[in-house]
């Protein structure tokens, strides 16, 4: 069989991008069990390569977007403590603007790094009571991942 | 240390020098690593709180005193650190032996920026956003970058 090879940072992502002959659940199938992963790359047969070539671009795109947007709200609001001042920065209204398209990303920063997305992914599921209202910043994040994770975001 | 660490401690150092062009390194003192899970207004009480970061907007996960009314001017800090601390306003930032105090800055907006705790006759600490701790020799190093120092708070130092 024909195998090939390609970076794939976030399963859920990738498969998003890709359609035409396949389905985001079978992407995610056979990326799973295509074979071993060596620092992010997966060994895909090369038809799914080909599917993801076909139509990758509006998800690189989105991606690209997000980290140049998050990448220039952090450097400009890093001093900071206002929260409603962070979140009404241009780059961050701009990613809430991105809608369900930026969840992906926005849940890979938030398991990695923390930050501040609370806001933005209040905004963006229209969810108000996935932290609780007792919970610290900490609990709350957990709390968001932990249901980034039920949902197939992380 | 290992190299990974001297890398992080030189790229925070950098930031600092990047949002706080106007704070002269012999003004402050770096006291902490980054940490974006507590802010200036949590480090202000007490010994400095970590445990939250403290704001008005009404998301889960924010810490507001639900007996304090929720806004960004001075007076609602006021109220914030009179009702959880006991600090009431007074005129300037000078030590005063038994007392600590604390100074409350404002934005263009006339909004609160930042606040910095007093630590002892020499120095002053403040949380910088989502970065680091710094120790300072006076409040008004910040005011380039926060804004003018709008109210003193002071209260009785706990066992004096």
């Amino acid at each position: 069989m024909n195998y090939g090879t390609m970076l794939i940072k976030d399963i859920g992502a990738a498969a998003h991008a890709v359609s035409g002959n396949y389905s985001k659940n079978q992407v995610i199938d056979e990326i799973k069990t295509s074979g071993s992963r060596y620092g992010g790359t997966y060994m895909l047969r090369a038809e799914f390569i080909s599917a993801r070539l076909f139509l990758p671009a509006d998800s690189i795109r989105t991606e690209t977007e997000f980290k140049s947007l998050a990448e220039r709200w952090k450097q400009e609001t890093s001093k900071l403590s206002m929260v409603h001042k962070m979140a009404m920065h241009p780059a961050y209204q701009r990613i809430i603007g991105m809608g369900p398209k930026a969840l992906p990303f926005i849940f890979r920063e938030l398991a990695t790094k923390g930050g501040h997305w609370l806001w933005a992914l209040t905004a963006i599921t229209g969810l108000d009571n996935v932290a609780k209202p007792e919970d610290n910043f900490k609990r709350a994040t957990e709390a968001w991942v932990q249901w980034g994770r039920t949902h197939g975001y992380v | 240390m290992g190299s990974d660490a001297r890398i992080r401690l030189r790229m925070s150092q950098a930031d600092i020098d990047r949002e706080f062009p106007n704070l002269s390194r012999s003004a402050y003192e770096k006291k902490s690593d980054e940490d974006n899970t507590y802010n200036c207004f949590a480090w202000a009480v007490d010994d400095g709180r970590t445990d939250n970061w403290w704001s008005p907007a009404q998301i889960n996960g924010y810490y507001w005193p639900q007996n304090v009314p929720r806004g960004v001017l001075v007076e609602h800090f006021v109220h914030l650190y009179r009702s959880e601390c006991g600090y009431e306003p007074c005129d300037n930032g000078e030590f005063e032996e038994g007392f600590e105090k604390l100074a409350i800055y404002v934005d263009s907006q006339n909004e609160v920026s930042h606040v910095a705790r007093q630590k002892d006759r020499h120095n002053w600490t403040s949380k910088l956003g989502v970065l680091e701790d710094i120790d300072h020799i006076n409040p008004f190093v910040l005011e380039p970058d926060y804004g003018p120092i709008r109210q003193f708070l002071k209260r009785p130092v706990k066992n004096a």
